[in-house]
């Protein structure tokens, strides 16, 4: 299927693609993110984790946590980021974490300072399997930030709800459709 | 990882040498010009069938034969699926199952077995068993409304448009770290698979709407092997046109095809049921010269040439997402993602979609205009759309070996990290094998990974060029 071009053209067009080449710069680096089922900050080549960022005022927090297998002590890790400047926070940062049912105030606190790579990290050892939350809290010149992370230690519940529903919308639909096909045998009869 | 350097709690991977850039750039030059102004081009056209061994006729032949391969498949999907929905949430080995090792080792599968996927496909397993009632007998009265696909939509367009958001939610929402997500996809494109199987005649859904389908269809014209016809005498003779009716050996084609016409692997799903049904024994599983569809593409559609294009661009963004020209996660670093973050003021989410959408329309737009560039050049003989369409197939292998070369990289560097999950799945503390808190080496050292992704890329463009040099 030629378009029919002439050969002068071709030449043409090549001497154009090699002039274009010319232009072309080389990325030096990047991050290795690609499918990003693992954390790309400080855990890499770990076992992957999963992130989670939210945003307060002109900052990007992003949290993390790892299990430490074996027992029942956790990492966990927070980064911030200035998004207008694209620099790290700097100062303290304080972690507080509190059973869904409990109340925050009776809680105490971990200050975390930043390693040498901006993270923030603290320890921190469950007793029981459930939902918990971890609040980050810094601050600077304007204000005090206080952001709120879901932190689930063990099953999500309500989880058998996504299967049952699906499972079923495939059983009513099929009985419908089964139904309607019945219909209209009879009638052809 | 001795290859990467950290930096602000970014670790980083030097990209490919100077050097190979260069001799990359050369060789694909160099190797394209002496094919493009080659006077003869003698094509290899030979094919060996694969039929012609007893046992793989035998095999092939044998209805209980894909079942046997998609029951396992179907068990790690419900693994994967168990995984995600009821496995802890950070040690789980559903997203590195999935992305890494299925997403990425999909396309490698493609290349070597064309179709293979859709032979073994969970999804598919699921759709025919609830509608066929059946493991693998033929029923002739299956649960559907046998309604034909909608006029309008017998395009690819709604798989263009499913791959589309599929990227979207893996590198925007970032679904694929997300054990839960993963399992919840996996849900979803169970439904989308099951539901249209009870309304529409054959699998109209596998025809039109998959996504994993349509990509690996246009992929798999580059692939060595193919079902054909063993002789096409013999199919215009044929009046009762099994293969496209189905009988009480096989199906009729899911997709719709009948041997007579079939000349490219697009829409071929190889599931075999042409080999059951064919009462004269005249389909054969060929072996042949890569890239023979592709090269000499007999009928060009404008919905594969927009997904050709689109294949090329997410392809690209892909690769672009994990630089830091797009999101620069280091002190002081302006990036795209920051740019827009700063003038919308929406949050990176937004910033992403909108960046994404631009990075899509970018080389999209830049195509049509150089197709309209060339048809003035070409004096209006040719329309800009005939030009679209017939140079889009050229982009096919350029965006498969690129595609390689990515996905090669994450298997290659990351496909390790599946050994230590392999012992505790669900996270509940297991130690299987004795792999847990294990590190292991990445499977290819980071030079050999450049050396093949160079390899893969040069590839892809002499493919490319001598397509559109045919074209």
């Amino acid at each position: 299927m030629s378009l029919g071009l002439r050969s002068e053209m071709k030449k043409n067009t090549l001497l154009i693609l090699i002039l274009l080449l010319l232009f072309a710069s080389i990325v030096e680096s990047h991050h290795i993110r690609g499918i990003p089922h693992y954390s790309y900050r400080d855990n890499y080549p770990e076992t992957p984790v999963y992130e989670f960022i939210q945003n307060t005022s002109h900052y990007e927090v992003t949290f993390t946590y790892y299990k430490i297998p074996g027992n029942t002590a956790f990492d966990l890790a927070v980064y911030v980021r200035d998004t207008i400047n694209d620099l790290p926070y700097t100062d303290p940062v304080e972690f507080l974490v509190f059973g869904k049912h409990e109340d925050p105030n009776n809680s105490h606190p971990f200050t975390a300072y930043r390693n040498q790579t901006n993270i923030y990290k603290v320890g921190w050892v469950y007793e029981d399997d459930g939902d918990y939350f971890v609040r980050v809290t810094f601050a600077d010149s304007v204000k005090k930030h206080n952001i709120l992370f879901d932190l689930k230690v063990g099953n999500r519940s309500n989880v058998w709800l996504y299967l049952l529903v699906s499972v079923a919308s495939i059983i009513v639909f099929a009985a419908v459709v089964g139904v309607i096909r019945k219909k209209q045998k009879r009638r052809r009869k | 990882m001795d290859c990467c350097e950290v930096k602000d709690g970014i670790h980083m991977m030097p990209g490919n040498p100077d050097w190979m850039f260069f001799t990359g750039i050369g060789l694909t030059l160099l190797v394209s010009f002496l094919l493009y102004f080659k006077k003869n081009d003698r094509r290899i056209t030979s094919r060996f069938d694969l039929t012609k061994i007893r046992f793989i006729e035998w095999l092939i032949k044998k209805r209980w034969v894909q079942f046997a391969f998609q029951l396992p498949l179907f068990l790690l999907f419900v693994i994967i699926l168990y995984a995600g929905l009821f496995g802890n949430q950070l040690i789980n080995i559903a997203p590195a199952l999935t992305w890494t090792i299925w997403w990425g080792g999909l396309i490698f599968a493609i290349l070597f077995l064309g179709k293979i996927w859709c032979f073994v496909c969970p999804w598919d397993f699921i759709a025919s068993l609830v509608s066929r009632l059946r493991f693998w007998n033929v029923n002739k009265d299956p649960i559907s409304l046998n309604l034909k696909w909608p006029k309008y939509a017998r395009n690819i367009t709604l798989a263009i448009g499913l791959f589309i958001i599929l990227t979207w939610l893996e590198l925007g929402y970032k679904v694929t770290s997300d054990p839960f997500a993963t399992a919840i996809m996996g849900i979803a494109m169970t439904l989308l698979v099951v539901f249209p199987i009870f309304i529409f005649e054959k699998k109209s859904f596998c025809r039109y709407g998959c996504l994993v389908g349509r990509i690996s269809g246009l992929y798999a014209n580059v692939a060595p092997i193919e079902i054909r016809a063993k002789s096409h005498d013999v199919c215009l003779s044929c009046k009762s046109k099994d293969c496209y009716n189905g009988n009480d050996n096989g199906y009729a084609c899911p997709t719709g095809l009948n041997l007579t016409g079939l000349n490219e692997n697009t829409y071929c799903i190889m599931c075999t049921e042409c080999f059951k049904s064919c009462p004269k024994d005249n389909v054969a599983l060929n072996i042949r010269p890569f890239a023979s569809d592709i090269l000499d593409y007999r009928k060009p559609r404008l919905d594969e040439a927009v997904l050709a294009v689109i294949l090329l661009s997410l392809t690209s963004f892909h690769g672009l997402s994990m630089t830091p020209v797009w999101e620069d996660l280091t002190s002081g670093g302006v990036s795209i993602i920051s740019t827009l973050n700063t003038f919308f003021g929406l949050g990176s989410l937004f910033s992403f979609s909108v960046g994404m959408a631009g990075i899509l329309l970018v080389p999209f737009l830049l195509y049509i205009f150089l197709c309209f560039l060339s048809h003035k050049i070409a004096h209006n003989e040719i329309t800009t759309k005939e030009i679209f369409v017939r140079f889009s197939y050229s982009l096919i292998p350029i965006a498969l070996f690129y595609h390689l070369a990515h996905n090669g990289m994450h298997v290659a560097m990351e496909g390790q990290m599946v050994l230590p999950l392999l012992s505790d799945p669900f996270g509940f503390g297991w130690n299987l094998f004795g792999t847990v808190g294990q590190t292991y080496p990445m499977l290819l050292g980071d030079t050999t990974v450049w050396i093949l992704q160079v390899i893969f890329v040069v590839i892809g463009h002499i493919i490319g060029i001598k397509i559109a040099a045919k074209a």
